[in-house]
């Protein structure tokens, strides 16, 4: 008994505390209650936001606006005719597509990767007590634009989506509702018009910020927000304020909005940051779809009508529209694609109905050989830029005052830089909104403005249904205005409504 | 100490004395009991008064008549103590000590009174004179008195001893006249029998009544097979070494009802997965693995010679002594070690081929074209440029399953050696094992080696156990098949160089340039994965006073692995390339030391047998990795100091754990005929939140034997027969990973970092990429298990048979983040989601047969399992799985009232045979799949709105088997013996998410449905499936996968002994062995097998095939 009560005696005494000894505090990273304490920590934050618009799937090769949205924009627009491709993108561009299609599927996350972010940083940002009040309102504002800017594209890519506005807690927050448009479309001019009020010190960024949202893409996307909704007195309002700033200008060569060597530029309201060679995670994939045959991975063409209507139209010298060799691979002797191969060249014709391909945002202009092994790039998407503005600007004003000379100035300063005549000052408004159209095919074409421009102008049937568009054999209005949310996420949140039939 | 029943149990100081208290209580629990008993087993024998009137009786009859009238129990040697004498006595109302007295009066005898136990033995003295040796020499025989070869003869306390020889004699010189000879055989008692001068010994020994009296370990003890209350499956090391397996876990297969084991791979040196009595949990855990005390080993670095013994404890009353380690069951291993007597040496040798165990037909070149053709031309396409007559050479076709696979030699050496004396003994192993893998550039390399020992002196023991083992691999599954390219492509071309290809063959990606050349991904990287792992622990303990001991148990893990990808430069034409040499190195240390302090005391007073065990344990692990990413390299240069740029994904990081626990258990058994057990243990995980870290576990269980009860006829039917039933509570934290209920934020990595500024920088970013559930509680099952062992028809079978239940409640399981809450795919939340029962019923049946010299066993088993989801927490009480790909598929759904992951598919209602069936299918005028085509899936519209969607879907049974079977069987005939094993699964399917596309490359698809093949169940090859025959997840994918599996069929041979002698040799066995040789299945893939689990359950995702390999071995005894 007694050896039994030592024994008892050294159980007891090689017992420490239980507790410490089953407290393991994670070691590897910061945690949610040492973080939200500096200006460092919130600048850090936003920076994880943007990362959305690169890859927002959280794959190396998946980039958010660099590809998906290319597919659901040019390649799904009456803009480019697919031919080939994995399947989903197929179902996509031939609307043939069902609510399981992967492109949904990655379209869908990035926005929301957005949105969650961003809730937090608008949640925590005024309680950080280091933190001085201008550099507040400044980050408080970058958080709010891409709030915004996020459920821009949710509301327009999607019939209806959930309104979250606070970060999830808990499995309570798990399956929020669907909401009416408008409750969205309120939101969006919301943050928008707070990021405008807070971003207002910040018109240009130091060359190590460029990237990063300024007063311009904050004013730029509430035009745009106005614009869709058709308030066009608003919209032209914001877009004059924008105009009137004298921040922004055309830069004199076309080309530099399509490749990687003057990035950020004076035109550049919004760019989404790409760079193939740190690490290959921040790559352009845009390369990957549309380039020319036998040179990049081929998977269609770009539509006739559409190098039709740059051949249209020559230069006050009588010459193509430079956009045309900027933006086109196309049957004509000065085309050129990788190494300067001519057209000829590469493919022993100049038949005119030989078919064209995608040379804006490819890596032709660094000397590549072809595009087979180079998918990536480091070509930053020009999601926003000042010659867009200029011709939403003179949209929203025609539609609002009619073709007003302010119009008129900001459409003829784009037509300028690439030495096209003046619109007739006598137009119709009319005639001057078909111009603009026009104007905008010319300009913006492969930088994905195009699906979104038929669908607010309520043309996409009337274009599909157009016998000189080869695309959209199966596009059925009722069905395709709007991308079908994630089978996924309809499994998994029962609040959720399905856009149409899906 | 105060006693404080505060419920704030949160207070920090205040939890540490509770538990202090409990610790206490717990041992003050045990000292109580240990003086009960002993106080009442003193007093029974001066208390018991008996009469007692004979005339003429011997002594013998004397002693039986006081064991009918007390609970007394005799012993004696009948060969020393003269019990023939008769004898008159005439006693009233005496102790038994008296009458012991009056009966051994006159004789040359002593007696000792243990509780109710006598030991009468011969006076001290009478054979001390007995040192002088003599040879001596007998005949063993077995009960039809037929001679037994090969019975171990051997002076006990020596090493001193012979073995019998062909005809069953022996002869042994120098044996002391006092000495006790030992007689042993496999499948037969041991008998011990007392020389006392003699010189000849004509012996019979009797046949095992197979195993009851086998011990076997139950964690923190063992326990006799007849006194076992829980359901505990016992597998001798001869039956696992035997299946000449490379792993443990895959000579389980078929032999222990109630664990499945699914080889979900077939990769060199892969283990199989476990899962003991069905899966009540979403994490596929396999169970706790115990290795000689040591928690938490991996039966994978064991060789199957080293086992003694493998013990699987299955239902909660018998697991729970390891509490919340125990929630998917516990495999005790007890490894060999020494037995007293000389040195014993083992040679065992293997050598094997292995190849595809069921290869697939393949598309030829030409018939690949035929369907590309039929696609193009049924589609009005042009048809792609390579595929046009003239330009297409059929004469060159490749077969990629040979150019991926091959036939691969495997070898494996085992030397062993053991002995001992009383005081000490040991057993060296040492193992190695050389496997190629079956797919190309894989293989295996195990080198193992273990020393235990024990060393005795006075009331201490010392034990050591330790084993290490070091593993070089290159496995992972082959390359999916899907994205294999076309028989049109070659893995080499004229030049000897990796083949690549160029546009030209189709609109569809993989005929072109996603489809890498797999032989040339094989062989260009550079994969080395070495790991040493160290399993060891020590124990001491202590016996304070008799039966009570104290021991402590020091055990340690340690691995460290280096893994090590290298890809240098090179250019696969247009299919592949790499312009950098990248290098991935990862160093990775995983420490776990358990500290273990358990007092257990054991007593036999009577008729009562008595034990407890109680003890605290503390394990704590720590794991870190050291993560190097780099590139360019200069040539033939592979190690990161040579790097131009490390790059900013190289890392590490640390993960600490601990759990500390409270254990306590106590059988007890009278007379053999009631049997109890009770056990409880108190777990603590740093994993949870502080005010919810700590579980209990209690369970009990009771046994009764009938067979022992004297109202239990006499019969030739029924010789024993016990009944069993326990309750018990277990936890899991297996879902659990550490930190995991910490909030973290990501600082850095994809994702989170973005390139800002003009030029543009490498920036980090912090962001929270996953959701954290704080609040995640411990997941319990609740079980009960009635059971029944028997022994019939004059032992020659045994029986046992067992139903069980299981409750698990508060599942932890990683619900899926809807992508709307901003985390990306395959983000998910830990909760605790619901409640999941399990019951099933598990029968063994063995024969045992001895006849003359032929010997034969036959073993079967069977067991059901069935699955119901109880409750679920989520919304809409639903839990979604089976994700396919990337496409958001899902093949499973878990609903309440269904079997977890049940098949949730749409419903094909066969194939368009025209258009006129296409255009019939419609809903008010409206075509149902406008898309459709002749040669598609009819997809049935189920809730009948008209059109295909997500609300078509039904549930579809067949994600578990009905019932899983083993047969074995093993004859022995003079030097010859036969083993057999099938196993089997019949009534489950799989979703054959590989088939999906898999079919582009099977031979089988030729058969396609087209015009003048309108029969064809296979769907029409299209370019681009609008009809989405494959995107849909439908039952058209789900196949039948209940198979019967030849899994070991071994012919040994045994060379007489005579023959050996010559050369020092006991014994020498040859075998010749083949595994998996023969699956009857319906499943068209590569192996019924290969079956995912969780929430996926039933989807056939991967790929290394199974092998089939034909093995020769020898196993010498020197």
């Amino acid at each position: 008994m007694k050896q039994a009560l030592i024994v008892l005696i050294i159980m007891l005494v090689s017992c420490e505390s239980s507790d410490d000894f089953l407290t393991e505090i994670n070691p590897n990273t910061i945690t949610e209650e040492s973080f939200w304490k500096s200006e460092d920590d919130v600048n850090k934050w936003n920076i994880g936001t943007y990362a959305a618009l690169i890859y927002g799937r959280g794959a190396s090769w998946a980039a958010t606006f660099p590809r998906f949205f290319a597919w659901a924009s040019v390649e799904r627009s009456d803009e480019f005719f697919v031919t080939w491709g994995f399947g989903w993108d197929l179902e996509n561009s031939q609307f043939t597509l069902d609510a399981t299609n992967t492109l949904v599927n990655f379209l869908w996350q990035p926005y929301w990767q957005t949105v969650y972010r961003s809730n937090k940083a608008i949640e925590k940002i005024p309680d950080i007590i280091d933190l001085d009040e201008t550099k507040r309102k400044e980050l408080l504002g970058e958080a709010q634009f891409q709030r915004g800017f996020a459920y821009f594209y949710l509301i327009n890519l999607w019939w209806k989506v959930p309104h979250i506005v606070t970060p999830i807690v808990n499995e309570e927050d798990f399956y929020p509702p669907t909401v009416e448009r408008e409750v969205i479309w309120q939101q969006i001019i919301d943050d928008l018009t707070a990021a405008k009020a807070n971003l207002n010190t910040v018109k240009t960024r130091d060359a190590s910020s460029h990237g990063r949202a300024t007063w311009g893409a904050a004013v730029g996307h509430l035009g745009k927000a106005y614009l869709y909704r058709g308030e066009w007195q608003k919209a032209a309002a914001e877009f004059k304020e924008l105009i009137d700033s004298d921040v922004y200008d055309l830069v004199a060569d076309y080309n530099d909005n399509c490749n990687d060597f003057n990035e950020n530029n004076i035109e550049s309201i919004f760019e989404a940051q790409c760079d193939y060679t740190i690490n290959g995670q921040y790559s352009s994939w845009r390369g990957r779809d549309g380039g020319p045959k036998d040179f990049a991975e081929n998977n269609g063409y770009v539509e006739p009508w559409l190098v039709k209507t740059f051949l249209e139209e020559k230069t006050l010298d009588d010459k193509i529209d430079p956009r045309a060799f900027a933006t086109l691979i196309f049957p004509h002797p000065e085309s050129t694609l990788y190494e300067g191969k001519t057209y000829e060249e590469a493919y022993g014709t100049l038949d005119p109905d030989a078919p064209a391909y995608w040379r804006k945002y490819r890596n032709v202009d660094n000397g590549f050989s072809n595009d087979f092994n180079g998918f990536q790039s480091s070509i930053n998407d020009r999601i926003m830029r000042f010659a867009d503005v200029l011709l939403m600007y003179a949209e929203a004003e025609n539609e609002a005052n009619g073709p007003t000379a302010s119009a008129q100035a900001a459409f003829n300063r784009v037509r300028d830089r690439v030495n096209m005549s003046h619109v007739d000052s006598g137009i119709s408004k009319d005639d001057f909104r078909a111009v603009i159209r026009r104007e905008r095919v010319l300009e913006l074409s492969a930088e994905d403005n195009r699906w979104l421009d038929l669908k607010r102008w309520g043309i996409l049937e009337e274009r599909f249904n157009d016998p000189e568009v080869l695309s959209g054999e199966f596009f059925n209005i009722n069905r395709h205005e709007y991308y079908p949310i994630p089978q996924s996420d309809i499994d998994l949140n029962p609040n959720l409504e399905q856009y149409a039939d899906y | 100490m105060k006693k404080n029943c505060s419920s704030d149990v949160y207070s920090s100081d205040r939890t540490v004395r509770r538990k202090l208290f409990l610790k206490m209580k717990l041992i003050v629990i045990l000292i109580c009991i240990i003086g009960l008993t002993g106080s009442y087993a003193s007093v029974y024998s001066q208390q018991t008064k008996l009469d007692l009137s004979i005339q003429n009786t011997t002594v013998k009859d004397v002693l039986k008549m006081i064991e009918g009238q007390s609970e007394f129990s005799f012993m004696y040697n009948a060969s020393k103590v003269d019990v023939l004498r008769e004898v008159n006595l005439n006693i009233e109302d005496s102790s038994v000590e008296d009458i012991l007295k009056k009966l051994f009066k006159d004789e040359n005898v002593s007696y000792k009174i243990i509780g109710r136990n006598i030991i009468i033995l011969p006076k001290d003295g009478e054979s001390s004179q007995g040192q002088q040796l003599n040879s001596v020499s007998g005949t063993v025989t077995d009960s039809s008195g037929l001679s037994l070869p090969g019975v171990s003869i051997i002076i006990k306390g020596t090493t001193q001893g012979t073995i019998t020889d062909f005809d069953g004699n022996f002869n042994l010189e120098d044996v002391p006249s006092d000495a006790t000879l030992v007689f042993s055989f496999v499948g037969m008692k041991t008998m011990e029998i007392e020389v006392a001068g003699q010189t000849i010994f004509n012996i019979t020994l009797e046949e095992d009544a197979i195993g009851i009296e086998e011990v076997v370990a139950i964690g923190y003890g063992t326990v006799k097979k007849r006194d076992l209350t829980g359901s505990v499956a016992s597998v001798k090391g001869e039956e696992i070494a035997r299946q000449s397996t490379v792993n443990v876990s895959q000579a389980l297969q078929g032999s222990v009802p109630g664990v499945s084991v699914v080889n979900t791979s077939g990769a060199p040196g892969s283990g199989a997965s476990l899962i003991i009595r069905g899966q009540g949990s979403f994490s596929n855990t396999p169970p706790l693995v115990v290795i000689d005390g040591m928690i938490g080993g991996d039966l994978n670095t064991i060789d199957p010679n080293d086992i003694s013994s493998l013990e699987v404890l299955k239902d909660a009353s018998s697991a729970a002594i390891y509490g919340s380690r125990a929630a998917n069951g516990v495999i005790i291993v007890t490894t060999k070690r020494g037995e007293s007597g000389r040195s014993k040496f083992n040679f065992q040798a293997t050598y094997g081929i292995q190849s595809l165990a069921r290869p697939l037909d393949m598309l030829t070149a030409q018939k690949w074209r035929d369907i590309e053709v039929w696609k193009y031309n049924n589609e009005g396409q042009e048809l792609p440029v390579n595929l046009q007559s003239g330009n297409f050479d059929p004469s060159k076709s490749t077969d990629w399953q040979d150019e991926l696979f091959r036939t691969a030699p495997q070898q494996k050496y085992n030397l062993s050696i053991s002995g001992g004396n009383e005081s000490s003994n040991y057993s060296f192993s040492m193992g190695y094992l050389d496997q190629e893998g079956i797919a190309i550039e894989s293989h295996y390399e195990r080198i193992n080696v273990r020393m235990n020992s024990d060393f005795k002196r006075g009331k201490f023991t010392f034990s050591e156990s330790f084993g290490v083992s070091h593993e070089d691999s290159r496995g992972g599954n082959i390359t999916s098949i899907r994205t294999w390219p076309a028989p049109v492509f070659h893995a080499f071309d004229e030049n000897g160089e990796y083949g690549s290809w160029s546009p030209g063959w189709g609109v569809r990606s993989p005929e072109f340039l996603i489809t890498n050349n797999p032989v040339a991904d094989r062989e260009i990287s550079d994969q080395t994965n070495k790991s040493l792992k160290l399993i060891g622990n020590v124990s001491a303990s202590f016996e304070i006073i008799d039966g009570l001991t104290f021991k402590t148990n020091v055990g340690i893990t340690w691995m460290a692995r280096h893994r090590k990808s290298f890809v240098p430069v090179y250019n696969v034409g247009n299919v592949s390339s790499n312009s950098t040499a990248d290098l991935t190195e990862w160093r990775d240390e995983d420490l776990n030391i358990l500290l273990e302090n358990t007092l257990s005391y054991t007593r036999e007073i009577a008729k009562h047998s008595f034990s407890a065990v109680a003890g605290w344990t503390r394990q704590s692990t720590d794991f870190a990795r050291l993560r190097v990413v780099a590139e360019k390299f200069p040539d033939g240069i592979f190690n990161a100091d040579a790097a131009e740029e490390i790059l900013p994904s190289s890392g590490g990081y640390e993960i600490k754990s601990s759990i500390e626990s409270f254990l306590g258990r106590v059988n007890y058994s009278y007379a053999d005929k009631y049997l109890l057990t009770a056990s409880i243990r108190r777990d603590g995980s740093s994993r949870f939140r502080e005010d919810l870290r700590w579980g209990n576990y209690p369970s009990f269980s009771l046994g009764w034997v009938l067979s022992e009860e004297s109202f239990f006829p006499e019969n030739n039917l029924v010789q024993y027969l016990k009944l069993r039933g326990g309750y018990g509570q277990l936890g899991s934290q297996n879902a659990v990973s550490e930190y995991q209920v910490q909030s973290v934020l990501a600082l850095g990595g994809t994702n989170v970092d973005y390139p800002l500024g003009t030029p543009q920088q490498f920036t980090n970013g912090v962001s929270q990429v996953s959701l954290t559930n704080t609040g995640l509680l411990w997941e319990v099952s609740e079980s009960m298990n009635i059971g029944l062992d028997a022994n019939l028809l004059d032992n020659k079978f045994t029986f046992t048979a067992d139903y069980f239940k299981k409750n698990t409640r508060d599942l932890q399981f990683g619900s899926p983040v809807p992508l709307h809450l901003g985390f990306g795919t395959r983000s998910s939340i830990l909760v605790n989601a619901g409640d999941v029962q399990n019951k099933g019923f598990e029968a063994a049946l063995t024969y045992h047969k001895r006849n003359g010299e032929l010997t034969f066993d036959i073993g079967a088993n069977v067991y059901t399992l069935k699955n119901e989801v109880l409750e679920l927490n989520t919304e809409g009480d639903i839990l979604v799985g089976g994700q396919y790909g990337i496409s958001g598929q899902f093949a499973n759904r878990t609903e309440v009232g269904r079997s977890l992951a049940n098949f949730y598919l749409y419903e094909t209602d066969g194939i368009f045979q025209s258009i006129e069936e296409v255009n019939a299918h419609s809903k008010d005028g409206e075509l149902i799949q406008p898309l459709a085509q002749p040669g598609d899936l009819r997809f049935k519209d189920l809730n009948d709105d008209g059109t295909i969607n997500a609300n078509d879907k039904r549930y579809f049974s067949g994600n578990l088997p009905d019932f899983e079977f083993g047969i074995n069987f093993s004859a022995k005939y003079k030097g010859f013996d036969l083993n057999l094993l099938m196993q089997g699964s019949v009534g489950n399917k799989i979703y054959n998410g590989v088939g999906r596309t898999l079919k582009d490359r099977l031979a089988l698809n030729a058969d396609h449905w087209r015009e003048d093949n309108k029969g064809s169940d296979i769907f029409r090859p299209t370019i681009a499936d609008v009809n989405l025959n494959a995107g849909r997840a439908s039952d058209y994918f789900l196949e039948d996968a209940s198979y019967l599996r030849v899994r070991n069929i071994q012919l040994g041979y045994s060379i007489p002994a005579h023959l050996l002698s010559k050369i020092n040799v006991e014994t020498a066995r040859l075998t010749i062995t083949g595994q998996n040789l023969i699956t009857f299945t319906k499943f068209s893939g590569y192996d019924p097998e290969n079956v995912s689990f969780g929430i996926n359950r039933g989807a056939n995702s991967s790929l290394y095939p199974l092998p089939k390999t034909v093995l020769v071995g020898l196993s010498i005894d020197f």
